[in-house]
């Protein structure tokens, strides 16, 4: 028998799939990516053929063996990490889904969660899920599925239909129709998981008459689910081992195991996420509280921010104001700007986020001179991404009452050096960007790994762990709270102007 | 096998020669002809005797001249090759003998001997020639019937009535049902097949109609073969297609009739292809074809280091080459109806040196992961390479980066849009390449001009200054900077 050298772990995202074979000392060996069809029925609305989801992983897994000559039968198990909340029903006996799979951006089951909302259900939610009412999340999807698809509702309640996030669908795929599971970080994103009593909150499922038979059972996110079918996985069964909602793999990925430790995903938005121990913090700021995993009998829960616009406002430098040719080229700019940080921009282009959460806001720009250069501009663009990341993790330091002593960051524009640094200075706090940027991805192949003894234990994983350069706060206490002042300033001037949008 | 085989040693040499004369430009004198067919000029000239005789019912459509010297061949515009070839098979006795086999399920010598004029003795090693060829198709003819798997004899007659004794030959026969089924089967499947495909369904029907009545079959590999598909969603709508026209027609079709007809649709080519798209992202994982697809797909995709295909291509891709592992998989045995090696040196005159070579290792990598035995007398494996070659030559050239090149001329106002279109024409001769008179705030990768000025070009692209008008010279500089560009 030859020995299980390697770990796959599958990273299913928002528009790509991937997947990476990791060796024990977490080196990528092998890894392959493939885009698939977006579709957009509906203004608003972003839906994804679920069969389209399965054939992309299916070619990823292919690819990754091709490209690293490595046998399916070297593969000690695999873990998947995926998009949260995106929303596939289908039929248990055919595995036909019976519509596409309702992504977590689309906006179709609005008025559903309006609905609730206003029937007062916002705080029976909140308490419950540790979410605030949202077509964002699973639940008023599955609820819009069931109403559109004719005889569903009807199905549902038989048994004869599943609910499942893209975890649930790729394991109940994989495993040829045996393990029909989620782990607790997708559960607690679907708006009906109580993250209190670790069960499918029953009074959410009968508020949105949801039949509890169609759900997932909820399992840990390392534990052997199940195996592949050798027809899936090129003659052999493999475990697979571990599963874990993207940011909350990219927390374990960055070895946030402890209390106060908190992640950044700089992406085109970012996600911070806080691991706040073993006890839930509900926020007082609107800010989420989520499962981060759940591992040996143990459930971490953590807080969940999220900025609307970061690496998105360097494309909008790029692509809206051509100040930039490239991302690169920011962090030149910012260099070369030669203002005492006197401007500030704010980039509210869809509103502002936590913990402001106000949608009407729109972005606005404060401190020009006659002296401001494109320089100046860039690097006040940039300033607005870390002073929004320290809006999110004061908020939850003062919900969780924890103390933060190190933010850990990722994504691309953790690749900003200068932004790195200003982001020490102004949190005060050392900012430390991952070594392997492909956080997500080795949470994931950590958690299966832990699950078949591949890795010992968290130990071990952390022995492995290469840290990152740090960035120490380098900037006077003084400056840094005058600068965050005048951000707070800025933001606030900007939420008093609300223009009279009826006027054409 | 190859088409010619069902002929006699004689025959083919006679459209030996016609082929020859076809490629040769219509004429050729004796010694050429003799060399090629590698005979004495007696030989030759009573093989000429020969053609003149057998071509008397096409005097219409083809002649021969000769004089003893040379050979000049007249055809008719509306007349080819492939025609004569049938004219030929026609007429073969053993074509006759399959055709007999199969309209009659058994025979006896001395009931068949005397209908093809032949003596027993003479059938005999007539049925002894067919079966060494048959014996790529694993089939037999033996104690008077045609003896192999129930499949191969289908797919065998399949391509026979296809290729050699044309499809009007079975019109008649089981016409009507097959017309129904393929209706049905339109209908049911929600497919709209193409009129050339529709007719290949319709002749494999008329096949299996007929041979539905035939009562010692065999498939046990069939069986074997088709366990992965036994859940497989298009498998289980075609059988119950076939039991539903059952129950309202008089048709006894049984398991086996609808895995033939299941194996048919996936190898054959005539499901359309966004038909085949949704099943593909349907079926069921657990047939070796489909696992395979995936594989070799992104084995190309690494190969080439293409970060992103288009979707439409990677789809056809996904098409061609399913049905090619769908026909290994199930099938032995081809008839080759085209020389596959002339094939393959066409195909390699527009492909990239390395493209042969690893439609090879793609042959390589199916045989190992369809564990198919390493046969050297299976057209089929022939058949895949030319199969994966087209599909690769399909890749590169989709892929293939379009150059486009400015033709700026400023120095010659009177000729110059003749020039330039003239130029253009050149230029184009170099495979992906775009050419056109220069238009402002174009980009270009390659701008030819005549500009004698030393300033340079607003151009990000490669500038080449033309030492004179039309030369070789600058025509052989250009393609190679048009080369390198490529690259």
């Amino acid at each position: 028998m030859s020995e299980k050298k390697y770990i796959m772990a599958i990273d299913q995202g928002t528009t790509s799939s991937r997947a990476i074979i990791y060796d024990k000392q977490i080196n990528p060996v092998g890894s392959s990516q493939k885009e698939f069809t977006q579709l957009f029925p509906q203004s608003g609305w972003v839906e994804q053929n679920p069969h389209e989801i399965w054939n992309s992983v299916q070619s990823v897994i292919a690819g990754a063996f091709i490209e690293s000559g490595i046998k399916p039968k070297e593969i000690a198990a695999i873990g998947i990490t995926n998009q949260r909340e995106t929303t596939i029903v289908w039929d248990k006996e055919t595995g036909y889904p019976i519509y596409n799979a309702v992504v977590w951006q689309s906006r179709q089951s609005a008025p559903i969660a309006e609905k609730l909302k206003q029937e007062g259900y916002e705080e029976m939610v909140h308490q419950k899920t540790g979410l605030t009412i949202d077509a964002y999340f699973s639940a008023t999807k599955i609820r819009w599925i069931l109403d559109h698809v004719e005889g569903a509702q009807e199905r549902a309640e038989k048994g004869e239909l599943l609910f499942g996030t893209v975890d649930t669908w790729l394991v109940w795929k994989l495993s040829g129709g045996d393990a029909f599971v989620t782990d607790y970080s997708n559960a607690s994103r679907t708006m009906l998981y109580n993250i209190h009593d670790l069960d499918w909150d029953q009074d959410i499922l009968d508020l949105l008459n949801i039949p509890r038979q169609m759900l997932p059972e909820v399992v840990s996110n390392s534990q052997v689910y199940g195996h592949t079918k050798n027809y899936h996985f090129y003659g052999t069964e493999i475990p697979i081992a571990g599963m874990a909602g993207d940011q909350q793999a990219a927390l374990f990925g960055q070895m946030g195991f402890e209390p106060g430790m908190v992640k950044n995903t700089y992406g085109t938005g970012s996600f911070i996420v806080m691991n706040t121990g073993e006890t839930p913090q509900l926020s007082d700021n609107n800010l989420l509280t989520t499962i981060g995993y759940g591992i040996n009998g143990k459930v971490y829960y953590a807080l969940e921010g999220s900025i609307f616009v970061a690496g998105s406002a360097v494309q909008w430098l790029r692509d809206g104001l051509k100040m930039i040719e490239n991302s690169a080229e920011s962090e030149l700019f910012a260099k070369a700007s030669k203002s005492k940080n006197d401007v500030y921009v704010v980039p509210a282009f869809t509103g502002l986020g936590a913990p402001y959460w106000d949608s009407d806001a729109r972005g606005a720009v404060f401190g020009l001179t006659r002296g401001t250069t494109r320089e100046d501009f860039v690097k006040a663009t940039l300033q607005s991404i870390a002073y929004q990341s320290k809006d999110v993790i004061d908020t939850m330091k003062q919900d969780a009452g924890i103390e933060i002593p190190l933010l850990k960051v990722d994504g691309g524009a953790a690749r900003n050096r200068w932004l790195m640094q200003f982001q020490a200075d102004i949190l005060g706090i050392d900012v430390q960007p991952a070594h392997n940027l492909e956080t997500t991805a080795l949470g994931a192949a950590y958690l299966a790994g832990l699950a078949v003894g591949y890795w010992k234990d968290l130990d071990e994983i952390r022995s492995l762990y290469e840290e990152g350069e740090v960035f120490k706060p380098s900037m006077a206490d003084n400056t840094r709270e005058k600068l965050y002042h005048n951000w707070k300033v800025a933001v606030e001037a900007t939420q008093t102007f609300k223009p009279d949008v009826t006027i054409d | 096998m190859r088409i010619e085989d069902f002929l006699e040693k004689q025959e083919k040499r006679e459209l030996q020669l016609v082929s020859y004369l076809i490629h040769s430009g219509g004429e050729a004198d004796y010694a050429e002809l003799e060399e090629h067919l590698d005979i004495t000029k007696a030989s030759l000239e009573s093989t000429l005797d020969s053609i003149a005789y057998s071509l008397r019912p096409l005097s219409e459509n083809i002649a021969l001249d000769y004089d003893g010297r040379a050979v000049r061949l007249w055809m008719d515009e509306l007349f080819s090759m492939q025609e004569l070839q049938h004219f030929y098979l026609k007429q073969s006795v053993k074509v006759q003998l399959l055709d007999y086999l199969f309209r009659n399920h058994e025979f006896s010598l001395t009931q068949l001997a005397p209908q093809l004029a032949l003596s027993e003795s003479s059938l005999s090693r007539k049925i002894k020639e067919l079966n060494r060829y048959l014996k790529e198709f694993e089939l037999k003819i033996w104690n008077g019937r045609v003896q192999g798997e129930e499949l191969q004899i289908r797919y065998f007659y399949y391509l026979f009535y296809r290729f050699v004794q044309g499809k009007e030959a079975l019109k008649e026969r089981e016409a009507g049902i097959s017309l129904q089924i393929v209706q049905t089967m339109e209908n049911y499947l929600q497919v709209s097949f193409e009129p050339e495909n529709q007719a290949r369904v319709f002749l494999w029907l008329q096949i299996a109609q007929h041979r539905m009545h035939t009562k010692k079959t065999v498939s046990i590999r069939l069986k074997e073969n088709m366990t992965p598909y036994m859940e497989d969603k298009l498998y289980q709508k075609i059988r119950s297609m076939l039991w539903r026209f059952s129950s309202r027609y008089s048709v006894e079709p049984d398991e086996e009739d609808a895995q033939m007809l299941f194996v048919f649709l996936l190898s054959s080519g005539v499901l359309p292809e966004p038909f085949f798209h949704d099943y593909r992202l349907t079926r069921n994982r657990n047939s070796p074809a489909a696992s395979l697809d995936t594989y070799l797909v992104e084995t190309i995709i690494i190969q080439y280091g293409y970060r992103k295909l288009p979707y439409m291509l990677e789809r056809r891709m996904y098409h061609t080459l399913s049905q090619i592992h769908a026909a290994l998989y199930f099938f032995k045995g081809d008839l080759e109806v085209h020389d596959r090696l002339f094939l393959l040196e066409q195909e390699q005159k527009i492909a990239e040196e390395s493209v042969r070579s690893f439609a090879e290792t793609l042959r390589e990598i199916t045989v190992e992961k369809l564990k198919l035995p390493n046969e050297t007398n299976n057209g089929l494996m022939e058949w895949s390479l030319l199969g994966y070659f087209s599909v690769l030559v399909m890749v590169t050239m989709e892929m293939r980066q379009v150059l486009r090149v400015g033709i700026d001329l400023k120095h010659l106002p009177m000729y110059r849009e003749t020039t330039i279109s003239l130029l253009g024409l050149l230029i184009e001769k170099v495979n992906g390449v775009e050419a056109e008179e220069c238009q402002p705030d174009k980009p270009y990768d390659l701008i030819v001009t005549d500009r004698r000025e030393a300033e340079p070009l607003e151009t990000g692209g490669k500038v080449y200054v033309l030492s004179e008008l039309f030369s070789p010279f600058d025509q052989k500089n250009i393609e190679r900077i048009l080369q390198s560009l490529k690259k």
